[in-house]
């Protein structure tokens, strides 16, 4: 049942979703279905190895009406050895 | 050469011990194996010709392993405290039991990269994770539990990173290990969070080994024939092979 109900989200994702862009590398994520429900805003297909943050995308002009959220991956894990210092 | 442990968690019976050593020494000739045993203290008792400790934590006897939030810190205490007697140790590699190494000198693999990448510690699927929307940092409200750990260890200043990392093994230099070792969850972490975190707030380098992610992968279960056929496509290990060392024990390398 688990199996059928899995198969069926992912073809309801492959159908109605949009292609999900990495806002930082801009590198194409997959497919996701968005939608509001009760005051969220839900995401489905997000299953790509990358964590994603959410946040609001900057806009060029002052703009009221309309803001777009976007996703971004972190950047790679890289910090120095401080134990030293 | 670096002297390095293979530290090899495992629960099985004895006679599957027994093979899975044997494959691992074949592939990790002259180096140290440890075996940090999470099964029965009567299985235990019955390992022989082992360098060998028992865990007593129950925190690694989990099903559930994320939702019962999983920890290694009975094991590497478990390890940290019986590698005293070695002083000569410089690297431990911890692994779990559903790992296949596939090449001769997987360990000294692992440490030229952590060398070359001047790193403390080596894993496998490093990610940053704190802000985003990693189901484990969902999960119970994990964020704010990890900030009370990192607020009481932590010498980077006003760092709120959160990391994660493949738990089913991990390179680590023994300053590293014994450090991660001595620190507590107090907060009930899972250990993918939990290793990584804590190490990146005691202030070592830790990295990615990402060349090797794509046999590593915890969602792609390998069987065997597919665990080996790996070797060609240059492999140094596979995870997770299904029934490992139980219904089938590897015997021979395909050239």
């Amino acid at each position: 049942m688990k199996i059928i109900a899995k198969i069926l989200v992912n073809a309801l994702v492959a159908i109605l979703g949009s292609q999900m862009i990495d806002h930082r590398t801009g590198k194409r994520l997959g497919k996701v279905l968005a939608f509001s429900w009760r005051g969220r805003i839900r995401c489905i297909g997000l299953w790509q190895e990358l964590p994603l943050r959410p946040a609001f995308e900057t806009t060029k002009n002052l703009r009221y009406w309309e803001q777009s959220i976007v996703f971004s991956s972190p950047e790679e894990v890289d910090f120095p050895n401080v134990r030293d210092r | 050469m670096s002297a390095t442990v293979n530290v090899i968690l495992t629960h099985h019976p004895p006679e599957t011990v027994a093979k899975m050593k044997e494959w691992w020494q074949r592939y990790a000739p002259g180096e140290d194996l440890l075996l940090a045993y999470g099964g029965t203290r009567e299985n235990f008792d019955s390992i022989n010709d082992s360098w060998k400790v028992f865990v007593e934590d129950p925190r690694v006897r989990t099903r559930f392993h994320q939702k019962e939030k999983q920890s290694f810190q009975g094991v590497f205490k478990a390890v940290s405290a019986e590698l005293a007697q070695r002083p000569d140790i410089e690297w431990i590699h911890f692994n779990e039991c559903d790992q296949l190494p596939l090449v001769p000198g997987y360990s000294e693999k692992i440490l030229a990269h952590a060398l070359e990448q001047q790193a403390d510690a080596a894993g496998h699927f490093l990610r940053r994770i704190d802000g985003t929307g990693h189901p484990h940092i969902l999960l119970d409200s994990v964020e704010e539990k990890v900030g009370k750990i990192i607020r009481e260890i932590s010498i980077r200043n006003s760092d709120s990173t959160i990391l994660s990392m493949l738990g089913c093994g991990g390179f680590f230099s023994r300053e590293a290990f014994d450090a991660l070792a001595a620190i507590d969850d107090t907060e009930g972490i899972y250990l993918e969070i939990f290793i990584p975190t804590v190490l990146h707030h005691l202030g070592f380098r830790i990295r990615n080994i990402p060349s090797q992610e794509w046999a590593m992968h915890p969602k792609t279960r390998k069987n065997p024939d597919q665990a080996l056929s790996l070797i060609n496509q240059g492999a140094w290990c596979a995870h997770p092979v299904n029934g490992l060392w139980t219904d089938w024990v590897p015997t021979e390398i395909p050239q």
